[in-house]
């Protein structure tokens, strides 16, 4: 699949700011606003454009590039590059390989903000991270003194984007999702204690004869 | 957790009308309940997809492999003329045996501890959708009872 829309090419710009509130600038429909995704896009990219808008016109493309697409332009080393009069330097085809992730979650609302009804009241909100993966020249890069390279991966993480508390720096992605992940369990947890703590409320009122769910609200917003 | 007490239900019992009024916001949290359940085993279902994902893909492998054990790898003399990816992928060093496999490496138990951890919530969502379901039962059939005394 292919996308075109520059709305949705926006969203593959490095500087894209990621926010946790709802209106979140997407387009309708996005894998965003869905419960959780974790998404894959990858294009190619001059290396003089990287850091600069995506423009419309640039191809990005779900799932992952193949070796194929990494490789110098092909025309350059076919009878072609032998046969032209200027033999021009093989350039590198520099790929961006790019991971959103969006999970939905819930928080609870103060006791001010809570429904007349008494039930538990949540908000749906929404944690995202993104991170870039780039191609390097070479993966073996960093020539010793004895010619011997260095071992580097193919495509390296580069760019972190997330409003994470943690602020450590992560050194690969599948560490930056770790974190990610790690993040989520107290925000569960919170959401499941406050969730213990309501219905413990409405039993505690059901024990009394003035049974009524104003009254469980008024109670909590009192404690 | 169980808030089911004996005395509680006798209380309930008496506490006779109204009862009905708090079916309502009883019914909405258990949908929540159940609304939550299925996001949480999305969020578990998801992350389980990404750790296999990246023991599967070579890009994600070879990254994380390299971190870890880069001092295992293999220099090798430059043969090739510095264009990319001619020589053989790094990745293949995994293949053969000479490194430990993605799922014993350390990048990989700490993500599988994470979504292990995130596992453990779902049986306190679990007892919060059974006791809410107790207690529904419960005043509905308080609600019924009312019901069934005025009428005589």
């Amino acid at each position: 699949m292919q996308l075109r829309g520059s709305s949705e090419a926006a969203l593959y710009n490095p500087d894209t700011i990621l926010s946790e509130g709802r209106k979140f600038w997407l387009p309708k429909k996005s894998h965003m606003e869905s419960k959780a995704s974790v998404r894959w896009t990858w294009r190619s990219i001059n290396r003089s454009h990287l850091f600069k808008d995506v423009r419309s016109n640039d191809r990005v493309q779900d799932g992952f590039p193949k070796l194929e697409d990494l490789k110098t332009n092909p025309s350059m080393h076919g009878k072609d590059a032998y046969s032209a009069k200027i033999v021009c330097p093989a350039k590198t085809r520099k790929v961006s390989l790019r991971c959103f992730v969006s999970f939905r979650h819930y928080r609870v609302l103060s006791s001010d903000l809570a429904g007349l009804d008494g039930s538990f009241p949540i908000r749906a909100e929404y944690s995202r991270i993104s991170w870039v993966m780039e191609s390097l020249k070479s993966h073996y890069a960093d020539i010793d003194g004895r010619g011997v390279k260095d071992v580097v991966p193919v495509l390296k993480t580069k760019t972190y984007i997330s409003n994470l508390k943690c602020g450590w720096m992560p050194v690969h992605g599948v560490e930056f999702f770790t974190m990610f992940v790690k993040e989520l369990l107290p925000k569960w947890e919170k959401l499941i204690d406050e969730a213990e703590l309501h219905l413990f409320d409405v039993v505690s009122s059901l024990s009394k004869p003035s049974t009524h769910p104003l009254t469980i609200t008024s109670k909590r917003k009192s404690s | 957790m169980c808030f089911f007490f004996p005395l509680q239900r006798k209380n309930l019992l008496k506490s006779g009308g109204e009862t009905s009024d708090l079916i309502k916001p009883l019914l909405k949290d258990a949908q929540n309940w159940i609304m939550l359940r299925k996001l949480l085993k999305e969020h578990i279902q998801v992350a389980s997809e990404f750790l296999k994902l990246y023991e599967s893909e070579d890009f994600l492998r070879e990254e994380v492999g390299i971190h870890e054990y880069r001092n295992k790898i293999p220099k090798r003399p430059m043969r090739d003329s510095g264009l990319p990816l001619e020589s053989p992928r790094v990745v293949e060093y995994f293949d053969v045996n000479t490194l430990p496999k993605p799922n014993t490496w350390p990048a990989t138990k700490q993500l599988r501890k994470a979504i292990k951890d995130l596992k453990n919530c779902s049986s306190r969502i679990n007892s919060l959708d059974k006791d809410t379901k107790t207690m529904i039962q419960l005043v509905g059939f308080v609600t019924l009872a009312s019901e069934e005394s005025a009428r005589d």
